[in-house]
């Protein structure tokens, strides 16, 4: 790990000339996770958002408490929730007094926001956070953009003749709802479509995304069941669990289904509804804090957030896979913190599909991806499939955008603290816009 | 600039005329040039068509995109077109290809001279085509006594289905090629409003894009999307910032509205980027295109 | 919670008239506790011959109150307290007794009752016996006889324990308070001058870490709030699957919520692990947690058998283990207070409750056998709910639940706080002279009777 260069104040912020300090992860809270436009439909962004971060106070009695600052995000959400997480936050048990901001980074966006924080952590600025994100499908913002520009034009009429010449536009088809989607602006196609050339491209087979898929689906079902997640989600509503958890299925099973993204590769199709993930709603934070705050309120320290990174490819005209940013970001991030790819103790890389997963591992075991594209000698190698996504992962709970860092990054924290101190552990989450974030945790 | 409208209700009554005359077209171009002096291409106008490609818009603003440029010098072109001595009726004459060569910026709100001719009047294995040719001078960029500078020229092929002209030979149908379908790196979902919403941005109300009635009535199927629309579409978020490009667009079968479109889009070198379009089933290609950077021969020094 | 609408009815001016007509039963609405209210409305009258009488009255007129030590028509007493701790025979408890009598109709709303006595076990002596437990009897008796919500109950006082044990003094005033609302025709045994009166009697529990199983809801969710207002600090303990309601409850009350399986085995150190890291220590448990399985035995299946007593009793058998193999360790306290929560079926037995019951009655075996293991001072107590108003018993068919709410002396049913006051009162350091006891928190209720 790189050492803190500057010159170092005793007992003064890193901002202000002290020595930098660890963030440390306290522990996480999230809602159950819900398949769209099912047990959540009725609940909203501010909802799901409130009762994760109320489930976070009663686990560490956070009554009445000023935290340093809470930052989350929704992917999708209404122009109404522009302040959704301060608006959240006053919903909660917190201090009123307590600070909040939005972020948004697509699927990232979790991660966006533990890291940030765990920055200003470590910078002496904060000595307590909680990052997080939520995403409500089912109470996702219908758009009229026909009928809206008829609506503002009516608006700004100032006569009455502009007004009726406004009106007369209006047309019954202008009422046709755009729905919220996964598609890519530029290229107007799905995550899915995308990541079925991705998938094609690097010759994932569908029986290898079929095993990950029911791997995540067999370990998460196990994790419930020995109450690894006793402490990391409270229930909200209807579900005690991810209702998309199938602990149940089977290769079988998984084999029956029809590709569902890519029909047009025909033959070659891969990807179907058991190996992507569904679209999903649900919240999660995460307790960050500085070691000093964590041992003042007797509080656990599960992890050291140590760095992150995010990348960015240019996926429009199909040069790189719209998911593949995190196998970029991780070349970066290992490069700067002088670490093998197969130093960690574990390895959560974010199922949005099983063959991101796959495609970005084989990437990473490519002699010539890794020369030509991350700019190295050697390739990064492949890693040991024991360590992966032990606990389940997206495919097992679900995906709501925003809430899957903070779900990864609370297990992760947990899983490490359980191996014990100096254990590693690396999360990768792919976002919209050919994006994605990696980090790393540290066991304490 | 000759208003559009104009030259449409003047080619329509002239096939009216010829229709009732029995009359035959003139067998040659007309050898004009139609020249507009200071046109001015309206600053608002920018922001409409942007409005056309919303969240891929052009990259520069403040420089005209390369088909806003084509939708301001139309009007020259259709005002040759829609006149009794052009060869080829208006009605029912099929966009087949574009190439342009954007040599400088094209800025909103400056005096330009827009210049129209018709060359190349050519035979076809379905009817006869002529290149309309549009350039676009502009100002001489500070340089004084330099004279007008060519800033954009664009020529268009269109085919007059069924005409022949006397004494030319009638090429056989080229084999058609079996389409291979690339690998898909986009698709376009086009509303049925997009004629329409083209429309009020270029000026160009031919109703085979507007309404399906009239374009059946008109020998299509049902509304098709404009060419230069699809062009426009194709060039959105990947013409260079500050022109010296050249670009292409060659239509094969037309854009059913509503509809979509499955793309490839590729770089085979640097700089230059291949579109190909094709119905989603992928049994016809709707167009193919081109775009190359610095390939218009000139440079800002 | 079930609404009890006949008793809103009967305390209206109409619904009073028609019940006193119709000869039904008129239930009042009880005086319950409010931290700063008066200990007792009214004067309180304490008769009897022996030394505890002096010793009480000194204690009440300690406290504030208004002591009479002879009856006068005139009066109206919001308390009477009879000592008999002296009778030497039977035919000694007439004095006091008639005395009592006679200002019987002098008791006001929600008054009270407390007979003060020796443990009949005490002594081998037979007349001394006969005598002591004739109180147990005439205290009884009594009780069924109060009105207008007003209770009698006794405390029992082990062989050497001067009344003036902190023990006895708690019980008095529980007893005297409205905390013991719906405690009726019941005895706190007071067996060893452990205890200590609280430095302030409305927070009995301040700076005490408290451990609430089962507090997600219902009579958990109220012990966990009536811990936190007699100044405890409340770990609430749920199943995973309660944790929302858990965070709500906690988050009410500033505590922390710990979302556990009690019926893993390693509960009892996953809540060791939580007190020590969050606070340092743990000194009160109160196992709450608990589920019904109905079924007439004969269609009982093992599922519902087991699963009951697994989580009604295996698991506090199992977590007292760990608490007790852990106490002096620095977390647990030494004189740890453990309430355990039994059931008046575990008592008298319910059609459809054998395993329920059995359960229960094993809560009231283990807690009296876990006593005496207890050290420094800790003690271990069970409260026996009758019916009280929960959203369990609002599920009961409607005639069931009207018969089942009036069968006892103060024709109503309990609430869930009322349950929280004995449990409260219980790991209070008030009630450190007793241990191994089932105290019923029934009105009196016929069942088990």
């Amino acid at each position: 790990m790189t050492e803190n260069p500057q010159p170092q104040t005793p007992g003064a912020a890193a901002v202000a000339g002290g020595a930098l300090r660890q963030a440390v992860v306290i522990g996480g809270n999230r809602t159950p996770f819900a398949r769209s436009h099912g047990a959540y439909a009725s609940a909203g962004n501010k909802d799901l958002l409130t009762a994760a971060l109320n489930g976070l106070v009663a686990r560490f009695g956070l009554q009445g408490e000023r935290i340093g600052e809470v930052a989350a995000g929704a992917v999708l959400k209404h122009s109404r929730d522009f302040n959704l997480t301060r608006e959240s936050v006053l919903g909660t048990v917190l201090d009123p007094s307590t600070p909040a901001r939005e972020v948004q980074i697509a699927c990232a966006t979790g991660m966006e926001a533990i890291g940030g924080l765990a920055n200003k952590i470590r910078l002496g600025q904060l000595d307590s956070a909680i990052g997080g994100g939520v995403d409500s499908i089912s109470d996702a913002p219908i758009v009229f953009n026909d009928a809206r520009s008829v609506l503002m034009d009516l608006n700004r009429a100032r006569t009455t003749r502009d007004r009726i010449r406004a009106a007369l536009r209006f047309r019954p088809g202008h009422l046709a709802p755009e729905a919220p989607g996964t598609e890519e602006p530029r290229t107007g196609l799905s995550m899915g479509e995308h990541q079925a050339r991705t998938t094609h491209r690097w010759g994932i087979t569908r029986q290898a995304q079929d095993e990950l898929a029911l791997a995540s689906h067999h370990n998460m079902a196990a994790a419930y069941e020995r109450g690894f997640f006793d402490d990391l989600l409270t229930p909200f509503g209807t579900l005690t669990r991810d209702n998309n958890l199938r602990a149940d299925t089977t290769l079988e099973k998984l084999a029956t289904l029809k590709p569902a993204f890519g029909r047009d590769l025909g033959e070659e199709a891969t990807m179907t509804a058991g190996n992507s993930t569904p679209l999903t709603d649900g919240a999660s934070a995460v307790l960050l804090g500085s070691e000093a705050w964590a041992a003042e309120r007797g509080l656990p320290m599960l992890a050291d957030f140590v760095d992150f990174e995010t990348a960015a490819v240019d996926f429009v005209d199909g040069d790189e896979g719209l998911l593949m940013a995190p196998a970029y970001a991780v070349a970066r991030l290992l490069q700067r913190q002088g670490l093998a790819l197969q130093d960690f103790d574990y390895y959560e890389i974010h199922e949005a599909f099983a063959g991101t997963v796959l495609a970005t591992l084989k990437a990473w075991e490519d002699e010539s991806f890794c020369r030509e594209r991350l700019g190295l000698h050697a390739p990064l190698g492949p890693i040991d499939r024991s360590r992966l996504n032990v606990n389940g992962s997206s495919l097992a709970a679900g995906h709501p955008f925003a809430a899957t860092g903070g779900r990864i990054t609370a297990s992760l924290a947990k899983m490490l603290h359980e191996k014990g101190p100096g254990s590693l552990g690396l999360i990768s989450v792919c976002a919209a816009g050919g994006q994605g974030i990696v980090a790393i945790l540290r066991g304490r | 600039m000759p208003p559009l409208a104009a030259s449409y209700r003047a080619a329509l009554s002239t096939a009216a005329k010829d229709a009732l005359l029995r009359r035959r077209r003139p067998q040659s171009l007309p050898g004009r040039t139609v020249v507009v002096h200071d046109h001015v291409i309206p600053r608002d106008l920018v922001a409409s068509y942007a409005g056309l490609f919303r969240g891929t818009g052009p990259l520069e603003p403040a420089d005209l995109p390369s088909v806003l440029v084509h939708i301001a010098g139309f009007p020259a072109a259709m005002d040759l077109m829609a006149q009794p001595d052009f060869p080829l009726p208006l009605p029912g004459m099929v966009h087949l290809e574009n190439r342009v060569r954007h040599h400088r910026p094209v800025p909103a709100g400056v005096p330009l001279q827009v210049a129209a001719s018709a060359v190349d009047l050519a035979p076809h294995p379905a009817g006869t085509t002529v290149e309309m040719v549009v350039t676009v001078h502009g100002p001489d960029g500070g340089r004084p006594g330099a004279g007008p500078v060519l800033l954009w020229e664009g020529t268009s092929t269109y085919l007059g289905r069924g005409v022949r002209i006397d004494g030319q030979p009638r090429p056989d149908r080229p084999a058609r090629e079996e389409f291979q379908v690339p690998d898909l790196t986009a698709r376009w979902h086009l509303p049925s409003s997009t004629g329409r919403h083209y429309a009020t941005v270029s000026g160009d109300y031919n109703p085979i894009h507007l309404n399906p009635l009239a374009a059946r009535a008109l020998g299509q199927k049902g509304m098709i999307a404009h060419g230069m629309y699809l062009a426009g579409r194709m060039l959105a978020g990947r013409e260079p910032a500050g022109a010296g490009h050249a670009w292409s667009i060659s239509f094969a079968t037309p854009v059913p509205l509503p509809g979509s479109v499955s793309l490839n889009v590729t770089h085979p070198g640097p700089g230059v980027t291949e579109v190909t379009a094709w119905d989603g089933r992928g049994r016809r290609p709707h167009f193919t295109g081109r775009i190359e950077r610095d390939a218009a021969g000139y440079r800002d020094s | 919670m079930s609404t009890d609408s006949y008793t809103a009815l009967v305390n209206q001016p109409l619904g009073r008239t028609l019940a006193k007509a119709l000869g039904l039963p008129q239930p009042v609405t009880l005086r319950r506790h409010a931290p700063g209210a008066p200990l007792v409305e009214g004067s309180v009258l304490v008769i009897g011959g022996g030394p505890a009488a002096d010793r009480v009255a000194e204690q009440l007129l300690d406290w504030g109150q208004d002591v009479r030590r002879h009856p006068a028509a005139q009066d109206r007493y919001g308390a009477i307290v009879a000592a008999f701790d002296d009778v030497g025979t039977p035919a000694d408890l007439s004095s006091t007794a008639l005395q009592l009598g006679s200002v019987q109709r002098q008791l006001g709303p929600s008054g009270r009752v407390v007979t003060l006595f020796k443990d009949p076990a005490g002594t081998p002596d037979p007349a001394v016996r006969a005598a002591r437990k004739g109180v147990e009897g005439l205290t009884r008796s009594l009780a069924h006889e109060m009105r207008q919500g007003a209770t009698a109950n006794g405390i029992v006082l082990g062989e050497d324990v001067p009344p003036g044990a902190p023990g006895a003094i708690g019980a008095l005033r529980f007893l005297l308070s409205a905390r013991s609302a719906f405690v009726s025709g019941q005895f706190i045994p007071v067996s060893s001058a452990d205890g200590a009166a609280p430095r302030d009697w409305d927070r009995p529990l301040a700076g005490r870490i408290a451990v609430v199983t089962g507090a997600a809801r219902g009579i958990g969710a109220a012990i966990a709030g009536i811990l936190h207002r007699d100044g405890a600090t409340i770990v609430g303990v749920d199943v995973p699957a309660a944790g929302e309601g858990l965070a709500d409850v906690v988050n009410a009350l500033s505590g922390s919520a710990l979302q556990l399986d009690i019926t893993a085995p390693d509960a009892g150190e996953r809540i060791l692990a939580h007190c020590r890291e969050r606070h340092g220590r743990l000194d009160i448990v109160v196992h709450n947690a608990g589920i019904t399985r109905d079924r007439k035995l004969a269609n009982m299946d093992a599922a519902q058998w087991d699963s009951v007593i697994a989580v009604n009793i295996e698991s506090q058998l199992a977590m007292n283990r760990a608490f007790l193999a852990a106490t002096g360790d620095g977390v647990v306290a030494p004189g740890l207070r453990i309430a355990s929560l039994a059931s008046t079926s575990g008592i008298a037995g319910n059609a459809g409750q054998t395993n329920y019951a059995a359960s229960k009655a094993a809560v009231i075996g283990m807690v009296s056998a876990t006593a005496p293991l207890m050290t420094g001072g800790g003690t271990i107590n069970a409260v026996a709910p009758g019916f009280i108003e929960t959203e369990m018993t609002a599920r009961m068919p409607f005639l069931t639940r009207e018969v089942a709410r009036r069968m006892n002396s103060l024709s109503q049913g309990g609430r869930p706080v009322d349950v929280a006051e004995a449990v409260s009162f219980l790991v209070s350091d008030a009630a450190g002279g007793t241990s191994g006891a089932t105290l019923r928190v029934c009105g009196q209720g016929i069942m088990g009777a």
